[in-house]
C-alpha cells in the first residue's frame, strides 16, 4: 500500500517538474491519436463516441507514463479499429494516419529516454529528425507499392497470403530472441 | 566509486511497442487482407528492423567519483560519471538524488548526453556546490545508457552516496585585547614576565646582560646612572573552543539564508580559530558529549583546517547524554576556554561552571540573536519558546554568578571587552577551588 502511494506520489512529483519539451512530447500522443481518429472519419470509417473516449483516455495515460507499455495499447487500439471500422481502400488518408502513427510512436520514445525534467541534447534531436524522415520516406514507399501495385495486393492469392505469413512468423521468431533472450 | 551492475541491455518499451505492435497489424492484414493496415504497421516495422539490425553488443561500465571530497560552504565541485566500453551508446543520462543543503547545476540534478561519433569513454559532469557546512552525500541516483534508436537500454544505479565534506565559511572576527594566560614561548601576547618583547614594560638600572640598544639614555644622564628600557616577554597562547551542539534553535537556511544557532555558533568558532591561529597562538577543539569532532591544540594554517574538518563534523543534538562529571577535557592551565553554547541546558553549565572551578579563563559565546522567532505563528510554541528563554536566563545567573562572562556573538570585538577585563583580574591573587 505504502509503496503504491510512494509510485503515485513519485509520479505526481515528476509531472510537476515537467521540462517545456517533455510535455510537447507527451501531449503528441492525444493529438497523434485525434488525427488518427480524425483521417479514419476522412477515409469514411465509422467512429463511435465511447471509443472515441476510450482512446483520449488511453492517450492521456500514455502522456502521464510514457514509459510504459500503454503507448502499445494505444497503437493497437487505433490499429484494429482502423481494421474494423475503415474501408479497405488505400488512400491518402491511410498514409496521414500511418505517419501519424509513427508521429505519437517517435514522440513517446523521446519522451521515455530519461526522468520528466531531463530535456534531450539537440544532436539527438536532429538524429531522431532525420531517423523520422527515413522511416516516413519507407512507409510512403510502402504506400505508394500499395496503392500502385498493378493487380492490388487485396487481391493476391493464397500463395502470396502464405508468404506474408511465413515471414511474419520468422520475424516473430526473430524478434521473440531479441526480446526475450534479453529480459 | 564504482557503480553496481544492473542488469544487461534491455529492451525498451519503444522497442517492444515497435515489435509487437507492427507484429499484431502485419497480422491483421494478412489474415484479413487488408493492404491499409500493412501500411499502418510499416513505419513500426521500419522502426522495428532498424533497432533490431544496430543492436548493441558492447557492456558498458559506468564509475561515479567526486572530483573533490572537500570544499568549503558555496564552493563548487562536480560529480563526474564515467563510462568505459560505450561505443555502443547513443544518449547517456545521470539524475543525481536530490539531497538537502546540496545544489546541483541543472538544479533537478540531471543531465544527458548525446554520442554524436561512438566512443569508447563517454563523461558526465554535474557540478554541485553545498550550501551549509557538515558531510553531505552526494553521488547516488540513477544512471542509464541508450543504444541506437531508443531500442536497448542498461541502467546503472551507484549502490553508495558519496560523503562530500563541507567545510564553514568562518564568520568575520577580530580582537585586539591580549588573551589573559599567554604561556607559550613564542606569539604575539603580552605576557606577565619582563623579556624580549616590544611593549614597554619598565625603565630600570643597567644590569649586566642588557643590550646597550636598551640603554635610556636620557634617564641616564639626568640620575647618573645607566637605565635601560625593558619589555615584557611576547608569548602565544592556548585557545579551546568548546561546542555546545545539543540544542538547534531558529531554522538553518544554509549560507544565503538565516543562520540557525548552531550555524552561528560553527561559525563563530571557525572565525575565531582563524583569528587567534593567524596571531600565532594555539587553538583546539571540543564538542561537549563527542570526541570524533575534538581537534587537540595546535598551531598553524594546517591547525585551521583540521579545526574547520571537525566543525564540518558536527550533528546537531550532540551531548543530550552528556555527563559533566565524566568530562575530560586535556587542557593545561592557563588555556582559555571559549565556550559557544546557547545554554538551554543545565549539563552545559555544569559543565562551564566546572571548568572554571579547576582555574580555567573560561568564557561562555552566546549564539542566540536578540530577535531569534522560534515556532512564529503557533502560539503555544511561542508561549513555551518564552517560558524556555525565563529559564535560559536563570540558567545565565548562574554561569554569570559564577563569574564566568558571558558575550553575545556579534563578530569582530566580540571578545575585547572580556579579555581585557579577565587579563586585569589575572594580574590579581586569587584563590582556585581543586
Amino acid at each position: 500500500m505504502s509503496s503504491a502511494v510512494a509510485r503515485w506520489s513519485d509520479l505526481l512529483d515528476g509531472l510537476s517538474r515537467l521540462a517545456v519539451q517533455q510535455r510537447l512530447l507527451r501531449a503528441s500522443a492525444p493529438v497523434g491519436a485525434s488525427v488518427v481518429l480524425l483521417l479514419e472519419r476522412l477515409a469514411g470509417g465509422t467512429v463511435q463516441p465511447w471509443f472515441l473516449a476510450v482512446a483520449l483516455a488511453q492517450a492521456l495515460l500514455v502522456a502521464v507514463i510514457p514509459d510504459s507499455s500503454a503507448c502499445l495499447v494505444l497503437v493497437l487500439l487505433l490499429g484494429v479499429h482502423w481494421a474494423l471500422f475503415a474501408p479497405p481502400e488505400v488512400t491518402g488518408w491511410v498514409l496521414g494516419a500511418a505517419l501519424a502513427l509513427l508521429g505519437v510512436h517517435l514522440a513517446i520514445t523521446l519522451a521515455s529516454y530519461g526522468p520528466p525534467s531531463l530535456v534531450l541534447h539537440r544532436v539527438l534531436l536532429l538524429r531522431w529528425a532525420r531517423r523520422a524522415g527515413l522511416v516516413a520516406a519507407g512507409t510512403a514507399a510502402t504506400w505508394g507499392l500499395v496503392r500502385f501495385w498493378p493487380s492490388g495486393l487485396g487481391s493476391a492469392g493464397g500463395w502470396a497470403t502464405g508468404l506474408a505469413l511465413l515471414a511474419t512468423l520468422a520475424w516473430t521468431l526473430r524478434l521473440t530472441r531479441l526480446l526475450v533472450a534479453r529480459r | 566509486m564504482q557503480a553496481a551492475e544492473g542488469p544487461s541491455w534491455r529492451p525498451t518499451d519503444a522497442f517492444v511497442r515497435a515489435c509487437l505492435g507492427s507484429l499484431a497489424l502485419v497480422l491483421v492484414a494478412v489474415l484479413a487482407g487488408r493492404p491499409d493496415v500493412l501500411v499502418l504497421a510499416s513505419p513500426l516495422l521500419l522502426v522495428a528492423v532498424a533497432s533490431a539490425v544496430r543492436r548493441p553488443g558492447s557492456v558498458p561500465q559506468v564509475q561515479a567519483r567526486l572530483l573533490h571530497t572537500s570544499l568549503r560552504e558555496g564552493e563548487g565541485t562536480a560529480v563526474r560519471t564515467t563510462f568505459r566500453d560505450a561505443s555502443d551508446v547513443e544518449h547517456a543520462v545521470v539524475a543525481l538524488a536530490p539531497h538537502r543543503w546540496v545544489a546541483y547545476d541543472p538544479p533537478l540534478g540531471v543531465r544527458d548526453l548525446a554520442v554524436d561519433v561512438p566512443r569508447e569513454t563517454l563523461t558526465v559532469d554535474i557540478p554541485v556546490s553545498s550550501r551549509r557546512w557538515g558531510k553531505r552525500s552526494v553521488g547516488d541516483g540513477m544512471v542509464a545508457v541508450t543504444s541506437a534508436w531508443g531500442a536497448f537500454r542498461r541502467r546503472l544505479e551507484p549502490p553508495h552516496a558519496m560523503t562530500l565534506t563541507t567545510l564553514p565559511v568562518p564568520g568575520a572576527f577580530d580582537a585586539h585585547a591580549p588573551t589573559p594566560h599567554p604561556i607559550g614561548l613564542v606569539g604575539t601576547n603580552p605576557a606577565r614576565r619582563p623579556g624580549e618583547g616590544s611593549e614597554f614594560a619598565s625603565i630600570r638600572p643597567f644590569t649586566a646582560g642588557d643590550r646597550l640598544h636598551r640603554v635610556q639614555w636620557r634617564v641616564s644622564l639626568r640620575t647618573g646612572t645607566l637605565h635601560v628600557t625593558s619589555t615584557v616577554a611576547e608569548q602565544d597562547a592556548g585557545i579551546l573552543l568548546l561546542l555546545d551542539t545539543s540544542a538547534e534553535l531558529g531554522e538553518p537556511g544554509g549560507l544565503d539564508g538565516e543562520a540557525s544557532t548552531l550555524d552561528v555558533t560553527v561559525r563563530a568558532a571557525g572565525a575565531i580559530a582563524e583569528h587567534y591561529l593567524r596571531r600565532g597562538d594555539r587553538v583546539g577543539l571540543r564538542v561537549l558529549g563527542r570526541s570524533s569532532s575534538s581537534v587537540p591544540v595546535g598551531a598553524g594554517i594546517r591547525q585551521l583546517r583540521r579545526l574547520l574538518e571537525g566543525l564540518a563534523r558536527v550533528v546537531p543534538g550532540e551531548g543530550r547524554r552528556l555527563d559533566p562529571a565524566r568530562m575530560h577535557f586535556g587542557v593545561s592551565g592557563g588555556t582559555v576556554v571559549i565556550m559557544l553554547s546557547p545554554m538551554l541546558s543545565d549539563r552545559a553549565v555544569t559543565a562551564t561552571v566546572m571548568l572554571a572551578r579547576r582555574g580555567l579563563t573560561v568564557v561562555v559565546v552566546d549564539p542566540v540573536a536578540p530577535d531569534l522567532a522560534v515556532g512564529a505563528g503557533d502560539p503555544r510554541v511561542e508561549v513555551a519558546w518564552r517560558l524556555r528563554l525565563l529559564e535560559r536566563d536563570l540558567l545565565l545567573e548562574r554561569v554569570q554568578s559564577a563569574g564566568i562572562p558571558v558575550v553575545p556573538w556579534r563578530g569582530p570585538g566580540t571578545l575585547d571587552d572580556v579579555l581585557r577585563r579577565l587579563g586585569r583580574q589575572a594580574a590579581l591573587p586569587r584563590l582556585v577551588r581543586r
